[in-house]
């Protein structure tokens, strides 16, 4: 009996300690035999949405694929008002002098990473291939592809591109995994020979070359298509074609992931788990610039000058969607970089945006950067009150106390946006700013007098009626949103007006602007590219249509220097009139200004050359971890 | 001299005994309540909530008097102090005892006028629960037969969706509408969809009881005279289930009250601004990380001695009630 029991307790006992049997190591298929890799290691927190150049809309996928794929043209890694430089493109374009013909030459020996779809040698190696003009202009037919959904990259050049509207329509008729449709001719992108691309606009578009320089129109070589969308692995290791009716057009699995960059992806899925992205054996010879901003040089990011690049071996990103265990893997030196989560930003930094003692003890470095995005308090002018008093508009900008919204709700991670234009744009310097982007309740009040003339004159309000209530829709239901609400309410009762808040999930709140269905609502844009006409166009008239215009704001007259504008390549004059538009919106406030993020990077001492940029993406090549000093900080050999 | 005083005034005990003999014709309420009012922790617990509804008339006058006043007494909404943002609780002033949260705003009114919504919400939606409930679970367990039926049908059905999800999904569906001049967005569809969901045990036991009551002497009399079903139920059932009611009226408090700091917690609760105690402790989701504790105890320590003596006096309530405990 005495033994019944004592075999019943083994049995419990190994059975409740059996999952720790199975426990493995972590295995990012690094060669454990070479010690002297370079390994820099990260967290992220959001899934990866896609892993196709053409397909890529999100920041996240973005900031992984951009670091595979390479565009003609990139951003410099150091100066700043960002700068766009060639990356696989060979010196800048050469524009007609119409402006709609760019002609580019392509850099002599670029070679994708090596993959069995370029064939193997006589050991069974994968071998790789130069990159073409065609693969350019296979990329482009792929984003105009009707059977990919592409969201960014098509809105771009649609409309912009000779031939597209043709080239999709056409294609349009093609079975979705009939490939074929690629040998239809695309008129706006030719290759004229092996390695010089044209392109043809039907409009003037300066802002092209913001466009060539993202990572969705990477060279993309059609032995993909054969290799891994037409064909595919059998379990018994051989490769069959996959039916038709079951192909996919896009790129599903991080082998059929090769670009040119620095590294390729070596481990990465849909569902989460960890990114492990090697270095390119075949990167061809890149090295580290050696100019800079003010102040690069003091803070070292100048050392690795005229180096050779890439500096590290193996990137590894462990996937952590939440804020605190990413957080506390930071603090554990077990992540290099990280951002700081709102909750722990007060233990981090003290006023006057320092690092705390403790911190700057451990040489753990701060960055920080002004995001090319502004945030604002959209008016819907089609609404009766808003859309008929310039007056309440301005009033009501006086009396926002922007300065403490940011102190007391954003921990001041942000400045006071002053226009539409964020800082870091070129042209910034020579826009006006906004009269009514100060906190003044005298001369809010002022204007709320004038305001009630305004609406009494349009029979909105009747003379000696009490302003009519506001409704603000904000764009989420936690706390911090409610908070938001719970500002801007005391914010507009100063001047006596009553605002009623309401929280909708983002997505509601999205539509509901966009049918023009609020009063009042946050919002804010993120740039796209460099310059002001991306923020300009959210004020374009005829964008009412696109749903791009959320304010509906419909001026005839910033409309018609919007289209002169828009035809122009970067010139004085084209500042000119950028400087006179931005003074129109600052006069007619279709926004009520809130600010500009700044966003903060901390980065342990071994990580040299990190320097976050507000637009482009894939400078993990630059990065470098000092190995000794990583072993000896955090104690690991 | 004292031998006749003796006879005269027996033991204090002995003369409650007698006297329960000697008058058979006491209600079942008076007995309850000098019951009840014998139970000193009852007795307590009762203070603790004359306490709260006393703080949460506070309120509501204070609430009143700061609306209309014309800006003369500021709401609490405008009582906001940017610079002195996440004070931690200090004697320096009144309004900073329990400290102040992200807007400068006073933690120790904030936690009285978060009763006023803890309360009304416990009131309002006992108010629709207890009444409803009663009313079906004496009718179905009365007539019996279809009505029955129906009555079972429909509370089972209830029953059978969790109490939370079913709250959310109906707090959702009130979004933007109106009725009767309410706003149900706010937190009038709270007392609403708290009161719709949870008559739900209240009817369940009423109907046993009436089920029992029915066979008894006194109704089936009554019957034979001809008296008329309403009357009989009115008469002769409804009183005698009413502890019932009592009863759950005062557990069913608690659950009103726990389920307004969970929806408020959830984002479905209040309006933007109004202060109660759900959203007190939603927020210190944001807060307690950076070391800001005093909002979310406060509320929390609120909420416990409310809950706690609310549970205590239900409970003590229930044994007042129970004819089976009468000689205990």
């Amino acid at each position: 009996m005495k033994l019944t029991y004592a075999i019943i307790a083994v049995i419990m006992l190994a059975l409740s300690a059996s999952p720790f049997f199975f426990l493995k190591k972590a295995d990012f298929g690094i060669d454990e035999n070479n010690p002297g890799q370079v390994i820099a290691v990260s967290s992220y927190d959001a899934k990866v949405r896609s892993m196709d150049p053409a397909t890529c809309g999100d920041t996240m996928s973005a900031s992984i694929q951009a670091n595979t794929f390479e565009g003609l043209y990139g951003y410099h890694f150091l100066l700043r008002p960002v700068k766009v430089i060639p990356i696989l493109a060979d010196g800048m374009p050469e524009i007609s002098k119409d402006t709609l013909t760019y002609t580019i030459k392509i850099k002599k020996g670029l070679k994708y990473r090596r993959s069995p779809c370029f064939g193997t040698d006589k050991d069974g190696q994968p071998q790789t291939r130069e990159v073409v003009a065609g693969d350019f202009v296979l990329a482009f037919k792929r984003v105009a592809d009707p059977h990919i959904v592409t969201p960014l990259a098509l809105a771009f050049i649609e409309s912009k591109i000779v031939g597209l509207k043709e080239y999709r329509d056409k294609a349009k008729s093609y079975n979705k995994g009939d490939f074929s449709r690629y040998d239809l001719p695309f008129e706006g992108v030719k290759a004229l020979d092996s390695h010089t691309l044209q392109f043809s606009l039907s409009v003037p578009f300066p802002q092209l070359i913001y466009v060539l320089a993202m990572h969705n129109y990477a060279p993309f070589p059609k032995e993909i298509i054969s290799y891994y969308l037409e064909n595919r692995d059998e379990s018994d290791g051989s490769r069959s074609p996959v039916p038709m009716k079951d192909r996919s057009t896009f790129i599903k699995d991080c082998r059929a992931m090769v670009g040119t960059g620095a590294y390729y992806i070596d481990k990465l899925s849909y569902d989460g788990g960890d990114i492990v992205m090697k270095r390119n054996p075949d990167f061809r010879e890149e090295y580290y610039p050696s100019e800079g901003s003010a102040g690069d040089k003091e803070a070292g990011l100048l050392d690795d000058a005229g180096k050779r690049v890439p500096f590290v071996d193996v990137n590894i990103m462990l996937f952590v969607p939440e804020d605190n265990p990413a957080w506390n893997m930071f603090m554990a030196k077990r992540t290099d970089v990280s951002g700081i989560p709102q909750q722990m930003f007060k233990t981090v930094i003290l006023p006057g945006s320092k690092l705390t003692d403790s911190m700057a003890k451990d040489g753990i470095k701060l960055m920080q950067y002004e995001s090319p995005a502004i945030y604002w308090l959209g008016f819907n002018l089609r609404d009766k009150v808003l859309g008929n008093s310039k007056s309440l508009r301005q009033a009501l900008s006086l009396a926002f106390d922007v300065e403490t919204y940011l102190k007391v709700l954003f921990n001041d991670r942000g400045v006071r946006a002053m226009n539409v234009v964020p800082s870091a744009f070129e042209e910034y310097p020579d826009l006006p700013k906004s009269p009514y982007s100060r906190f003044d309740l005298q001369a809010a009040r002022a204007k709320l007098l004038a305001a009630r003339m305004e609406l009494e004159q349009a029979g909105v309000i009747k003379p000696g009626d009490p302003f009519p209530t506001l409704t603000v829709d904000l764009g989420g239901r936690d706390e911090p949103q409610k908070r938001v609400g719970e500002f801007i309410k005391f914010e507009f009762k100063q001047i006596g007006l009553e605002a009623k808040i309401e929280l909708n999930d983002w997505p509601i709140l999205q539509e509901k602007v966009e049918n023009y269905k609020t009063q009042i609502y946050t919002m804010g844009w993120h740039a796209d590219y460099p310059d002001p006409e991306n923020f300009l166009q959210l004020f374009f008239g005829p964008n009412v249509e696109s749903q791009t215009n959320q304010t509906y704001y419909i001026n005839p007259e910033f409309d018609k220097l919007f289209e002169k504008a828009s035809k122009m390549l970067p010139c004085p004059e084209r500042t000119l009139i950028y400087s006179k538009m931005v003074g129109m919106l600052n006069e007619d406030c279709p926004v009520l200004l809130l600010s500009q993020p700044v966003s903060f990077v901390l980065c342990h001492p071994w990580v040299s050359n990190s320097k976050p940029h507000p637009v482009g993406y894939g400078f993990f090549k630059y990065r470098r971890i000092d190995e000794q000093m990583k072993k000896r900080m955090t104690g690991d050999n | 001299m004292s031998q006749i005083n003796l006879t005269v005034n027996p033991p204090a005990g002995d003369s409650a005994q007698s006297l329960d003999l000697a008058s058979p014709g006491r209600s079942l309420w008076g007995d309850a309540m000098r019951r009840l009012r014998r139970d000193r922790g009852a007795m307590i617990c009762f203070a603790i909530i004359c306490f709260y509804v006393l703080l949460a008339l506070t309120a509501m006058t204070y609430e009143m008097v700061s609306e209309n006043s014309g800006g003369s007494i500021p709401t609490f909404q405008e009582t906001c102090d940017f610079a002195n943002y996440y004070k931690p609780p200090t004697t320096e002033k009144v309004k900073w005892w329990l400290g102040t949260d992200w807007s400068g705003k006073s933690v120790l009114f904030k936690t009285i006028l978060g009763a006023k919504v803890s309360l009304t919400v416990g009131l309002m939606a006992n108010l629709i629960a207890v009444p409803l409930g009663m009313l079906l679970g004496a009718i179905a367990g009365y007539f019996g037969r279809r009505i029955d039926d129906v009555i079972t049908w429909l509370y089972s059905t209830l029953s059978s969706i969790p109490g939370i999800i079913l709250l959310i999904a109906m707090k959702f569906a009130f979004k933007n509408v109106h009725f009767l001049g309410l706003d149900l967005s706010g937190i009038h569809g709270i007392y609403i969809a708290l009161g719709v969901i949870s008559w739900v045990g209240t009817c369940r036991l009423v109907r046993a009881e009436t089920m029992k009551i029915r066979e008894l002497d006194y109704v089936v009399a009554a019957r034979a005279v001809g008296r008329s079903d309403m009357a009989i139920l009115a008469r002769h059932v409804l009183p005698n289930v009413l502890h019932i009611g009592i009863i759950n009226f005062s557990l069913g408090f608690v659950g009103a009250v726990h389920a307004e700091v969970i929806l408020s917690y959830l984002g479905l609760g209040v309006d933007v601004g109004v202060p109660s105690w759900g959203t007190m402790i939603n927020g210190a989701r944001n807060d307690l990380m950076s070391g800001y504790w005093w909002e979310l105890a406060s509320s929390v320590t609120a909420m416990f001695f409310l809950v706690l003596a609310l549970n205590i006096f239900g409970d003590r309530l229930r044994d007042a009630f129970d004819p089976k405990l009468k000689n205990v």
